[in-house]
C-alpha cells in the first residue's frame, strides 16, 4: 500500500527487487493471518475489516511521515515533535465525556441533570442462549427479532421477518439493571459489561415488565461466557493442606471448549426507562445509583 | 546494512509488538492507548531539547500525522475489540508496505 502510495505521489522508484520483496511480504503474511487460526470459510470480516482500515491509516502516516521527516531536516525532531502532538490530545480527547444522545422519555437530554434525577437509564441484559454453532451469524438479527418481539412492536422488525414467540424466553433470560446515565455512558464507551456486572451488586438486578415499550439504545456485546457462568458449583474441592486456585485448575475438556467460543453468545441492549415502567421491587428497596453516589 | 542499524530495526520492532500486545491484553484498549501516548509524549518532551524542533516547512506534515494518528489509534482499539491479535497485527502491519 505504502510503496504503491508514495510511487503515485511522490514519485519514488523502487526497483524490480524491492517489489518482489513487498509482494511476497505481504502475501505470506495476508495468507497466513486472515485465517486467523480457524477454518478458512468463517472469515472474521469485522476484524480482519477494521485490520485493514488500520493498515490504510498506517499507509497514510507513513507516507506523510516519510515526507515530513525530510523536509524537517531531522527525523528524530520530527518524531518527537510528532509524540508530542500526539499525547495531549489523545489525552484530552479521551478524558472528555462522550456528549450522551437521546432523551430520558420526557423530552430532557440523557446527560440533563434532572433527567438524572428523574429517571435511572437501565440497561436490558437479554440473553440468548441457544448454542446450535449454525445459528451463530444470524443471532444479532434473530436477537433483534426478540426484542421487537418481545415489546410488541412490529415496525421494528426487520423486513420479512416473522413475528414469532422466541423459543428460550424464560423469566431468566430477561434481566434489568438499572443503571445511572453516567454509567451508561462508560458501558457506551466500551466499557465492558462483564466487568460492570461484577461492580453491581445483585440486587440491581430485576425483573423487567415485556409489556412496556422499551427503546433501544445500542447493543453491547458480552463475549466471554466462562466469566458469567458461575462455575462454583462443579468445582472440586480441594484436598485439606492444598491451595485451591480456581484460575488454573483443570476443567472439564468438553465444558471448556464449549465456553471457549469466539463468538458473543449474548446480547445486551441499552435501553432507556418510560415513566410508567414498573418492577416488581418497591423503589426503596432497589438503591438506585444516584448521580452523586461514588461508583 | 549496517550492524547497528539492523539491531535497532529489531528492537523498535519488537518495542511495537510489545506496546501492541499491551493494548490488546491490557485493561481497557482505549484507556491503555491513552496511557502509552501520554508516556511516549512525555519521554518525547525530555529529548526535544536535545533534538530541537523540526523546520517549519515539515510542521503542516506533522499536524497532519497527528491527525491521521488519531484515526489510526481508533481504528487500532476497534481492531483489537474485534479480533485477535495474531490475526490484526499481522494484517493491519503486514499489508500496509
Amino acid at each position: 500500500m505504502t510503496a504503491v502510495a508514495t510511487t503515485a505521489f511522490i514519485g519514488e522508484r523502487l526497483g524490480l527487487l524491492g517489489w518482489c520483496g513487498i509482494l511476497l511480504l505481504v502475501a505470506g503474511v495476508l495468507l497466513l493471518s486472515l485465517r486467523g487460526g480457524r477454518d478458512l470459510a468463517r472469515l472474521d470480516r469485522k476484524a480482519v475489516g477494521f485490520a485493514l482500515f488500520t493498515a490504510v491509516t498506517i499507509c497514510a502516516y507513513s507516507v506523510v511521515d516519510g515526507v515530513g521527516a525530510r523536509l524537517g531536516g531531522s527525523a528524530n525532531a520530527y518524531s518527537v515533535m510528532l509524540f508530542v502532538g500526539i499525547g495531549p490530545i489523545m489525552a484530552d480527547l479521551c478524558a472528555r465525556p462522550p456528549r450522551p444522545r437521546g432523551d430520558c422519555g420526557d423530552g430532557a437530554p440523557l446527560g440533563h441533570r434532572s433527567c438524572r434525577r428523574r429517571s435511572a437509564a437501565r440497561l436490558l441484559w437479554d440473553r440468548d442462549l441457544g448454542d446450535d454453532g449454525g445459528a451463530d451469524r444470524d443471532r444479532g438479527g434473530a436477537a433483534r427479532e426478540q426484542r421487537a418481539v418481545r415489546r410488541g412492536d412490529r415496525r421494528r422488525l426487520p423486513q420479512g421477518a416473522v413475528a414469532r414467540r422466541p423459543r428460550r424466553c424464560g423469566a431468566d433470560d430477561r434481566r434489568w439493571i438499572d443503571l445511572d446515565p453516567s454509567v451508561l455512558n462508560r458501558v457506551r464507551r466500551g466499557l465492558s459489561l462483564r466487568r460492570m456486572l461484577m461492580t453491581f451488586p445483585r440486587d440491581q438486578v430485576m425483573q423487567a415488565d415485556p409489556a412496556h415499550s422499551l427503546e433501544i439504545l445500542r447493543e453491547v456485546h458480552v463475549p466471554q461466557r466462562d466469566r458469567l457462568v458461575p462455575r462454583q458449583a462443579e468445582r472440586p474441592e480441594a484436598a485439606a493442606g492444598l491451595v485451591h486456585d480456581d484460575g488454573r485448575a483443570p476443567g472439564h475438556v468438553r465444558e471448556q471448549r464449549r465456553l471457549g467460543r469466539p463468538h458473543a453468545d449474548q446480547r445486551v441492549a441499552a435501553v432507556f426507562r418510560r415513566n410508567d415502567h414498573r418492577s416488581r421491587r418497591d423503589r426503596a428497596e432497589r438503591r438506585l445509583p444516584r448521580a452523586g453516589d461514588p461508583m | 546494512m549496517d550492524a547497528f542499524v539492523f539491531v535497532a530495526v529489531l528492537f523498535a520492532a519488537a518495542c511495537h509488538a510489545g506496546w501492541n500486545a499491551t493494548i490488546k491484553g491490557g485493561l481497557d484498549p482505549l484507556a491503555t492507548t491513552v496511557l502509552i501516548s501520554i508516556g511516549a509524549a512525555l519521554v518525547s518532551l525530555v529529548f526535544l531539547p536535545v533534538t530541537g524542533l523540526p523546520a517549519v516547512a515539515a510542521w503542516p506534515w506533522c499536524a497532519a500525522s497527528v491527525l491521521i494518528h488519531l484515526v489510526y489509534f481508533a481504528a487500532l482499539i476497534e481492531s483489537y475489540r474485534a479480533g485477535d491479535m495474531g490475526q490484526v497485527y499481522p494484517i493491519a502491519r503486514g499489508s500496509a508496505p
